[in-house]
């Protein structure tokens, strides 16, 4: 109700103007608020519930969890203050922290590349007005629909060293079969290709910027004789180098984050190939005996670390993202 | 903003590389870019394939090695009886209401802040716009064990407010792309609206609105997604069995810590019931879903 | 005809009304009905993570007792038993705990909760002392030997335990009599294991194409599984305290180091999958005949009896060693909240479910036997209708139930999870001979007892 009436108040008030900004002809200040006051105050209307939102689901929980990442709690007792002794375990006693850290960073450095070349790869492909490309696009956008158990069991089963699909094709071809997601070496690998089969979502993102780059440029490019190699590293790419770089931000914060393929299909083995930190944080949080103190800090570090390699993301991309000249 | 982006934008429709309607005649390379496209489908597919096949396959054939992909007996019935046995239809009520809810709350949440920030200068737009945008890197787990114990203490266990409560106060992704799309929306048109006495509230409603239709159908999909897949929230907040959420209803088929082998054929079967609603409406959206992500090709960070 | 974006706002507002006003109503709406019910008929919670088919036989039954007693029980269900303890965990702290949970030390639904007081003392409603106690046929001396204890924490009975598990190896007695071995007996050896294991080994040059074992659950080659190892063969546990709890040191037996030994040189050549084998297609492999021997537990028989195999198989218990023979102690239990509405009713329902309801439910899917001996007679009669074989697992499964050389199967523990870690860092490639053993042994031992130590 109140912001019914602001709104109004916002709109009745607006009567003369036509030009927010520019100085008035006759310098006498309007009955009521002045531009800049009603602009902000509706703008403050406008964003409000995000305000508390910021406030209420990210700041307040952001504080709580950086006190309780200082603690050993139990989640069921009060919490007690332990300084630093959950920062000193997992750097220096605990044997699977660094293997862990080793094991997300191998995750993170395969996966969010190839998740990128694919999608981009298979966007390009699908980037042609061909009948039937919109079955295509379905069809490649599937599995990212799939429920996310449902297929990760799936996979498990087809990864199977004894009576699983993929070693069963693979000896039909008479290729060297391999234990997937039991061999230390290629079960990350396997579990990256899991993820690289579910770069629909991706792909849709790059095909739509793809889509936006405006015919004019090839056709100029086309005139002065490039061919499509050309065309597509000089243009395209440039072009589409802001959605690459957004892109490429969420990719690094989910795929720090990865956590199903995890619980589904590894346990994070074989030994601690596959324990991605977000799995260690969920193991040491809700196990035998819970530690919610522990875990807090590792998500903590978590935190950190994504804010830092996001910002050296974002720093350098001025340097090869195309922008606009304003 | 440079003539480039004006026209990019508002000749996205005239962009399109060629009309779909244009004949090409089936030359090598157009039925190669086929047969590529076909072979790679159906690698995508066959995981969907065989979650088909084991959903047709009567309880004694699970077990059967090698798994051999046609069902000795095609039983229809598994794609009553499995649903039946976790009540989808109540679930199903259920997730549908709890995520329409969620789509309103963070679609209107959104286009109202990503709208503000973008088209009407007041002081401390690019501070709050970092803020917003801020939260996309705090991880879930982060902030999981605090939201839920504020939760319990206003006493919202089992029901559904937690749920969708949280979309209605902005979804940091959703106002980045929103602030993005509404940018490259040329400025005359809030100008000639002013002149005509309009304030913000009636050019966000009556004008931006329909202009970004590839926008917000982009959030709903996404936001759909989202909400009808969650399986956290709902297994921590909903205590009674009316209340659950597809989610919820399919995990029960994984069944038990130690016990008797679970049901795969009720479970895929009920699995691919549950994906159909998702699957449909990408299909359906699909073009507003793609030129809605494509502003973002137009405008720098 | 396209609506003005005004009215079509509207119309997008006012079904938003009407589907959140449903949301609020249901929401609100089942809240006053939950526990208690009325003083006439009350009711109970119970919650479980069983499967739809095993809920359903629960609730067959519970309708009798119902028609008896007037006492409604309602069955609530977790989504998934991979999450029940987070499910336990927040309606801990929101304080919506059912009457009654499953809850098993395994998985900390246990442990922590009874340590800090969270839950019900039912020591006076076992002993039969309890003011105004509906008597109920429960006897306190029928359950089986060590499981009362393993959920007493300071002398309070917190846990009534209910389903027990009991661990073997499953074996294709086709094979064994292929490759000239006798088919494993009640008391046989782990001399007999292991030269089963060696002799039914087929290789290909350096390739396994049929290992002697698969491992389809742990307590073979763990800590668990060689503090076993080590007491049949008349040594020491890692630790004084059989069901782990409150262990006050780890020590090195010599018996445990020749059990490590003995695996590692069994991994090492093939005949048994190592410790990250993940048993996704072993029992479907088994079914078909292409598996002398699989290590797991006596819930796989349902599997296996249901897909009905052609060949000749059994279930041989945990091997004795020249000491002795040991069984393992490992059940689930029924837990309540320490704010207990209605103790007395739900003690009843407690008891009907280890008298009846599991004799009745699993008569016809045997799932598990249960701690409770007379509540097992139902699972062991299903067995017992599957032929001789049936008869031959129900046999193992009593004697390892009524067994009293019990040894824990889990570290429960607060120090548990770190020391959990150890086997990721420590233990498994030591198995897998990438840590010489003695060393890495001495190092598991020294590192366990800093953290017991911490006692963090």
């Amino acid at each position: 109700m109140l912001v019914c009436q602001l709104m109004l108040m916002a709109e009745g008030a607006h009567i003369e103007r036509a030009d927010p900004g520019r100085p008035r002809p006759d310098n006498r200040e309007p009955r009521g608020l002045t531009h800049r006051r009603r602009n902000a105050l509706t703008a403050y209307v406008f964003i409000l519930p995000t305000i508390i939102g910021v406030a209420v689901f990210m700041l307040y929980p952001l504080a709580s969890s950086l006190y309780h990442a200082f603690t050993q709690w139990d989640g069921l007792t009060p919490a007690t203050w332990t300084g630093l002794d959950n920062f000193r375990y997992l750097f220096t006693e605990d044997p699977t922290f660094w293997p862990s850290m080793k094991a997300t960073g191998y995750f993170v450095l395969l996966s969010v590349p190839s998740g990128m070349i694919f999608g981009l790869a298979l966007a390009v492909l699908l980037n042609r007005a061909y009948r039937g490309v919109r079955i295509f696009r379905t069809i490649f956008y599937l599995p990212v629909v799939l429920p996310s158990i449902a297929v990760l069991t799936l996979w498990k089963y087809i990864y199977d060293p004894l009576y699983g699909l993929a070693n069963q094709v693979l000896s039909a071809l008479h290729l060297p079969t391999s234990d997937w997601l039991q061999s230390p070496r290629m079960a990350m690998p396997a579990i990256v290709l899991v993820g690289v089969w579910g770069v629909g979502g991706s792909m849709i993102i790059f095909l739509a910027g793809l889509q936006n780059v405006p015919s004019e440029i090839y056709e100029a490019a086309r005139v002065d004789g490039a061919g499509p190699f050309r065309m597509f590293f000089a243009i395209t790419l440039p072009m589409i180098t802001p959605i690459l770089l957004l892109q490429l931000v969420l990719g690094l914060v989910l795929a720090f984050q990865a956590f199903n393929q995890i619980q589904v299909m590894t346990g994070g083995g074989p030994d601690t190939a596959t324990y991605l930190f977000m799995y260690k944080i969920y193991t040491d949080a809700f196990g035998s005996y819970p530690n919610l103190g522990l875990a807090t800090a590792e998500a903590w570090i978590l935190f950190v670390i994504i804010m830092i390699v996001t910002a050296i993301t974002l720093k350098t991309s001025s340097m090869w993202v195309f922008e606009e000249n304003k | 903003m440079s003539a480039l982006a004006v026209e990019g934008h508002a000749g996205a429709h005239r962009a399109r590389k060629v009309p779909l309607r244009y004949r090409v005649p089936m030359t090598v390379s157009r039925l190669s870019w086929y047969a590529l496209c076909s072979l790679l489908g159906i690698t995508m597919l066959v995981p969907l394939l065989w979650m088909i096949s084991i959903a047709l396959k009567p309880s004694s054939d699970i077990l059967q090695l090698p798994p051999q992909f046609l069902p000795s007996a095609f039983t229809w019935s598994n794609f009553v009886e499995g649903p039946q046995q976790i009540h989808f239809g109540r679930l199903l009520f259920n997730t549908v209401i709890v995520t329409v809810l969620y789509v309103f709350g963070s679609v209107t949440s959104s286009m109202l802040a990503g709208y503000a920030i973008a088209r009407i200068d007041f002081r401390g737009r690019n501070f709050w716009f970092y803020l917003f945008t801020f939260s996309i890197f705090v991880p879930g787990i982060v902030t999981l064990v605090p939201i839920q114990r504020l939760f319990f203490s206003l006493n919202l266990i089992d029901t559904w407010w937690p749920l969708f409560l949280p979309a209605f106060f902005g979804n940091p992704v959703f106002i980045f792309l929103a602030r993005q799309y509404f940018a490259s929306v040329p400025r005359s048109i809030d100008d000639s609206a002013m002149i005509d006495g309009a304030g913000h509230w009636r050019i966000f409603t009556s004008l931006m609105i329909p202009l970004t239709k590839p926008l917000w159908i982009t959030m709903i999909i996404m936001s759909f997604q989202a909400a009808w897949n969650d399986f956290l929230n709902p297994l921590v907040y909903l205590n009674s069995e009316e209340k659950y959420t597809l989610s919820i209803g399919m995990a029960n088929f994984m069944g038990a810590l130690n016990e008797a082998n679970p049901q795969f054929n009720y479970y895929m079967a009920s699995n691919l019931l549950y994906m159909l609603p998702p699957l449909l409406l990408f299909f359906l959206a699909q073009r507003y879903f793609m030129t809605g992500l494509g502003s973002l090709v137009m405008t720098g960070k | 005809m396209r609506l003005s974006p005004r009215r079509s706002v509207r119309r997008l507002l006012a079904g938003l009304a009407v589907a959140g006003m449903t949301a609020t109503l249901l929401s609100c709406g089942s809240g006053d009905d939950t526990s208690g019910g009325t003083s006439e008929n009350p009711k109970v919670t119970l919650m479980t993570w069983a499967d739809p088919k095993t809920r359903n036989l629960y609730k067959a039954s519970l309708d009798k007792f119902t028609d008896k007693t007037g006492i409604e029980v309602e069955l609530v269900y977790v989504g998934s038993a991979a999450q029940y303890f987070q499910k336990v965990n927040s309606m801990v702290l929101s304080n919506t705990l059912p009457d009654i949970f499953w809850c098993t030390t395994i998985n900390a639904t246990f442990t922590p909760l009874a340590s800090s007081g969270k839950l019900f003392d039912w020591t006076p409603y076992l002993e039969g002392t309890a003011e105004g106690q509906t008597k109920t046929g429960l006897d306190k001396s029928k359950f089986g030997p060590g499981y009362l204890d393993f959920y007493k924490v300071d002398g309070k009975q917190y846990g009534i335990p209910n389903e027990a598990n009991t661990y073997g190896a499953f074996y294709n007695a086709d094979l064994f009599k292929e490759a000239g071995l006798p088919v494993p007996t009640s008391d046989w050896t782990w001399e007999d294991l292991f030269t089963a294991i060696e002799k039914l080994t087929v290789t290909e040059g350096a390739k396994v194409t049929r290992y002697g074992m698969q491992t389809a659950w742990g307590d073979l080659y763990d800590p668990v599984g060689l503090s076993i190892y080590s007491i049949s063969n008349g040594g020491e546990a890692f630790a004084p305290e059989r069901n782990w709890i409150n262990v006050s040191e780890f020590s090195l037996d010599p018996q445990i180091e020749a059990g490590a030994q003995r695996w590692a040189n069994a991994i090492k050549n093939g005949w048994v999958t190592g410790p990250d084998f993940t048993a996704t297609n072993t029992f479907a492999a088994f079914i078909n005949g292409q598996v002398p021997l699989v290590w797991g537990g006596q819930w796989n028989a349902a599997a296996i009896f249901e897909a009905k195999p052609k060949m000749e198989w059994g279930f041989a218990p945990i091997p004795a060693g020249t000491a002795t023979q040991v069984a393992p102690l490992e059940s689930n239990a029924f837990c309540s909240p320490a704010d207990l509405e209605n103790p007395d009713a739900t003690w009843q329902v407690i008891s009907y479910m280890l008298t009846d309801v599991f004799n009745d439910a699993y008569s016809e899917y045997a799932v598990a036997p249960i701690a409770y001996l007379p509540g097992s007679e139902g699972y062991f009669e299903n067995l017992k209708q599957q032929g001789p074989i049936g008869e031959q697992v129900a046999a193992t499964v009593r004697q390892e139930l009524e067994n009293p050389e019990k040894v824990g199967t889990a570290f429960i523990d607060p120090w548990s999870p770190k020391a959990g870690n150890l086997i990721k860092s420590h233990w498994n490639p030591m198995l897998e001979g990438k840590r010489p053993i003695k060393p890495t042994l001495d190092e598991y031992v020294t590192k366990v007892n800093e953290l017991i130590e911490a006692g963090s």
